[in-house]
């Protein structure tokens, strides 16, 4: 082992760069195909499979072989990780808030959950 | 630092000598040593304390005395006031807290602790000092523009630091965010430095249970600011995008949401609480068990514990937002995660006392900050579980009992934690004793001020006294002259405070060229950083030192000194 | 300055076990992701809550041109993979020249992108069309200005490469431009081709 590089089995990276392209042409064809479907489940599934799921995979094999993140040593996985976890508590906590955007808490017609009791609050209740 | 380049290795010698070409100055403000980058941001910091310091004597008077010229400033404007208010939390913050506790001392004390001549990426180190201070001269020339600084609060909510018809201030929302942005970049370099050094440049034998508590906290500090800013980044390019193109990100009559940024701001603040608070925990730990002689109870359990508050901090952020409007069920969630956070938060704390507990103490002034820190910082944890909890948070949000709660923690991180560090490091670092009878003087003259700034505080937000107001004249429940009283007794506490900080610059001059001379190690400690000559030389040591035994080994009976050095080998005991 | 420094010993040491470039490396990796995340997620929030209205400005970007883009990335990506292969046996020149590939599709990618935003401008939809399009530019010209960084960067250790120097730091600026290359792999789909949703 040398200082300041580490050698180590290279796969083959060509074999990889075409299976990344077929994979690309799966991405784009997926969702233009899903155009043609009429039910609307299938076609929000097969857009999400599609496009992200199939970016996904694309994703991790760069991330696997070309950044050889699956022969790094642990603690970077575990770093990588740990930002992603706290990128969806994010999205956890924002989204509900964020996503309702008729402003349910602040809409001047509340969701009847929250309705204030209707009695008279200004006298004392006894 | 003259001693000490004697005896620096050759090729150190050759590169001193090509720069005494240019200038001694010039070779010390480039220099890529990280003790002399550590002093740097340290200096700066307090530089830009002393600005701040300004800032609140400016606007306590205001409040004091209202519509009368204050002393030193002149009449204050209502634009002035928000402007003034809104920069010293800022600055307070960001270029005081940060720089000091987690830059300074992150420089100087992991390459010393950790027993390795520099930090692995000297330069980079250069760089994100230098993009702090561009950051700094960015938020000053804020103040200066046309329309006067941003005066939308720290937290710059939208629409108000997005929109000039709100604001009044053009330049200065925008000056605002762009050096909060610079300063976080700067914060971003330096802590992949710091992680990347402790992870990697540790001396052999330094395992991970071995690495001096202080080290361990500012690391984990550095992650969290890592983690916790990226959002928030993201998050200053949208704002700063509202403000100069006009897009709507926050704006909701255009799709956009100005709750997004209270998340995204908060995401990253509540963490960044625990960014400073964590190194200022971490000196006090360091402190405690030197001048208690004794080892520090439950190494593990406070990292442990420390990590757990790291991960919890994450949970709990929308408690700044009860009255913002988000869903009451969300509210009742950070209720549970606030209150839970205080859990390993006050292990902590009984983990120092139980450090202090049976030890011999010696109450010199490091000691003395540190237990000041426990206890003032006890108050303001205290004082969060009523905010934290969301039904009486109603009633506190935005009024000054918050402004007492965040100071009673501030403080004690921000100010406290900074003297306890400089006192304990200073003769490590210029080789020479701070006087102790001034050190003592300064520290009472903040200590009592300190507290009757603050106590009143909590009396005038349980009053109902709001935050971010003028002038309370102009409201009849809160122009009595029961709460004024308190406003001036406050004021000229603030002013107290204020002047004994000049016996402590003067000690800290004199003391660097005519204090006692220190030694090597001065307080009998263990950790590597007192295994070196005071200052220590370019690259630290001569001979790297080894590692062979964890970082609190006071009080053993078996060895002659009552303490046993990291980097000794074999103990001299006393039995033969 | 740069003639007289000399990296400090630390810098060699290895106790996390690996070489403290690529350490350093992850780490900025790592903060990158969060930046792009939060961006991301928050974009992701407004395409949940605009549904249709979103759907229908996404189906204005321009397919062709996003996958053109990432089909030129890739081929980037493979590039600086394979000079990362030929720094480790110690092969400057080819690794200088793979690398110097990398950069010239990079150049690639920039112009594409230029082509598209002026015609998505002309086209009339500018930053400020709809809160769609604010965010399709913020995000691709943040990633954009991550790719130019990473072009310069790169010439740089090209330049010391083809020297037989520095030979790791080929492997650093690869993972670097391998995560530039993700982030677009996700920018894509989220851009570009989703637009049925
Ligand atoms: C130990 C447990 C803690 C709890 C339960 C807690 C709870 C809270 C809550 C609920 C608020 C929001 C109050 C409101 O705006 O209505 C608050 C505000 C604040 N806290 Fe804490 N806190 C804690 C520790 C800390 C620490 C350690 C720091 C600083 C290092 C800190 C700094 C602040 C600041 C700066 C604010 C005011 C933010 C603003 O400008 O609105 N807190 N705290
Ligand atoms: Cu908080």
């Amino acid at each position: 082992m040398n200082k300041n590089t580490d050698e180590h089995k290279h796969p083959d990276y060509k074999k990889i760069y075409y299976s990344l392209l077929i994979l690309l042409v799966i991405s784009i064809w997926g969702p233009v195909f899903a155009l043609n479907i009429d039910n609307r489940t299938m076609l929000v599934g097969t857009v999400l499979l599609t496009a992200f799921g199939v970016g996904l995979i694309k994703a991790t094999m760069v991330v696997a072989w070309f950044m050889h993140l699956d022969i790094e040593v642990k603690v970077v996985r575990r770093l990588l990780a740990v930002c992603i976890a706290f990128l969806i508590l994010l999205f956890a906590g924002v989204a509900p808030e964020v996503l309702c955007f008729d402003g349910e808490n602040r809409d001047a017609d509340p969701d009847p959950i929250y309705e204030y009791p209707k009695k008279d609050i200004t006298k004392p209740a006894h | 630092m003259t001693e000490a380049s004697e005896d620096e290795s050759q090729k150190h010698a050759q590169e001193k000598q090509s720069s005494h070409k240019c200038s001694k100055l010039r070779s010390w403000l480039f220099s890529t040593d990280h003790k002399v980058i550590a002093f740097q941001y340290i200096i700066t910091g307090m530089l830009m304390a002393v600005i701040g310091g300004y800032m609140a004597y400016v606007f306590r008077m205001q409040l004091a005395f209202p519509g009368e010229e204050v002393p030193g400033f002149g009449w204050v404007s209502p634009g002035n006031y928000n402007a003034l208010v809104t920069n010293h939390g800022t600055i307070m913050i960001f270029w005081v807290a940060m720089p000091i506790l987690l830059a300074g001392f992150g420089n100087f004390l992991i390459p010393l602790m950790i027993g390795c001549d520099d930090m692995v990426f000297p330069r980079l180190n250069r760089l994100s000092f230098q993009i702090f201070f561009i950051s700094a001269l960015v938020i000053i020339a804020s103040l200066h523009v046309a329309g006067g600084g941003f005066g939308g609060a720290w937290t710059a909510y939208p629409p108000l630091s997005t929109n000039p018809d709100y604001n009044l201030t053009p330049l200065g929302a925008v000056l605002w965010v762009v050096a909060v942005a610079l300063e976080f970049v700067a914060f971003l370099i330096g802590g992949i430095n710091f992680v990347t050094t402790t992870m990697n440049a540790r001396a052999p034998g330094m395992g991970m249970m071995r690495i001096p508590l202080v080290v361990w906290m500012i690391v984990i500090a550095s992650i969290l600011f890592m983690v916790s800013v990226g959002p928030l980044i993201a998050g200053a390019v949208m704002l700063l995008s509202d403000q100069l193109a006009g897009t709507a990100f926050y704006d909701p009559t255009n799709g956009g949401d100005p709750l997004l940024w209270q998340h995204l701001f908060w995401f990253f603040g509540h963490p960044e609480v625990y960014v400073v608070l964590l190194p200022a925990m971490g000196v006090v730990a360091e402190i405690i068990p030197v001048f208690a002689r004794k080892k520090f109870f439950g190494y593990k359990a406070a990292l442990y514990v420390t990590i757990a508050t790291g991960v919890l901090s994450f949970f709990v952020w929308a408690h700044h937002q009860f009255v913002s409007g988000i869903d009451p069920r969300m509210a009742h969630l950070f209720t549970v995660t606030t209150l839970l956070i205080s859990v390993p938060i006050a292990e902590l704390c009984f983990l120092f006392i139980a450090t202090l507990f049976g030890g011999s103490i010696e109450f010199r002034t490091p000691m003395l900050w540190a237990i000041a820190f426990l206890v003032e910082f006890l108050l303001g944890g205290v004082t969060g579980i009523y905010l934290g909890s969301s039904g009486s948070d109603i009633y506190f949000h935005d009024t000054y009992f918050v402004v007492a709660h965040f100071h009673y923690t501030f403080f004690p991180i921000a100010i406290i934690g900074m003297f306890a560090g400089i006192t304990h490091w200073f003769p490590k670092a210029f080789g020479r004793h701070l006087n102790e009878k001034w050190g003592k003087i300064h520290f009472w003259g903040t200590i009592i001020p300190f507290n009757f700034i603050f106590i009143p505080m909590f009396f005038l937000g349980l009053g109902g006294q709001h935050r971010r107001i003028f002038d309370y004249r102009h409201f009849p429940e809160l122009a009595l002259n029961d709460l004024q009283d308190l406003r001036i007794l406050a004021t000229v506490a603030t002013c107290v405070l204020i002047a004994f900080q000049i016996p402590f610059v003067i000690n800290f001059f004199r003391s660097m060229r005519k204090g006692k001379e220190a030694g090597e190690n001065p307080w009998n400690a263990t950790t590597l950083e007192w295994s070196t000559s005071s200052p220590p030389p370019h690259g630290n040591w001569e001979t790297l030192p080894t590692v062979h035994r964890g970082p609190y080994e006071y009080g053993i009976p078996e060895v002659k000194e009552d303490y046993l050095p990291q980097h000794i080998e074999t103990p001299q005991t006393s039995n033969g | 300055m740069s003639e007289t420094y000399h990296p400090p010993l630390a810098t060699s040491r290895k106790s996390a076990g690996l070489p403290t470039a690529r350490l350093g490396t992850w780490w900025v990796v790592a903060s990158e992701v969060v930046i792009f995340g939060g961006l991301v997620v928050s974009f992701v929030m407004y395409r949940m809550r605009h549904g249709e209205i979103w759907a229908d400005q996404a189906s204005h970007t321009k397919l062709y041109a996003g996958a053109l883009n990432t089909f030129v990335l890739l081929t980037s990506s493979y590039f600086a993979v394979c000079a990362h292969k030929a720094a480790e046996v110690g092969d400057g020149k080819k690794a200088a020249n793979l690398l110097v590939r990398t950069i010239l599709l990079g150049g690639v990618f920039l112009c594409v992108k230029a082509y598209e935003y002026t015609s998505e401008i002309l086209a009339g939809y500018g930053p400020k069309a709809d809160l769609f399009w604010s965010f399709y530019y913020t995000a691709t010209g943040l990633h954009g200005f991550h790719v130019v960084a990473g072009m310069v960067i790169m010439g740089f250790v090209a330049k010391d490469a083809a020297k037989g120097k520095f030979l790791h730091r080929v492997e650093c600026i690869g993972i670097y431009w391998h995560f530039v290359d993700i982030v677009w792999i996700f920018l894509f789909p989220l851009f570009y081709i989703a637009s049925g949703l």
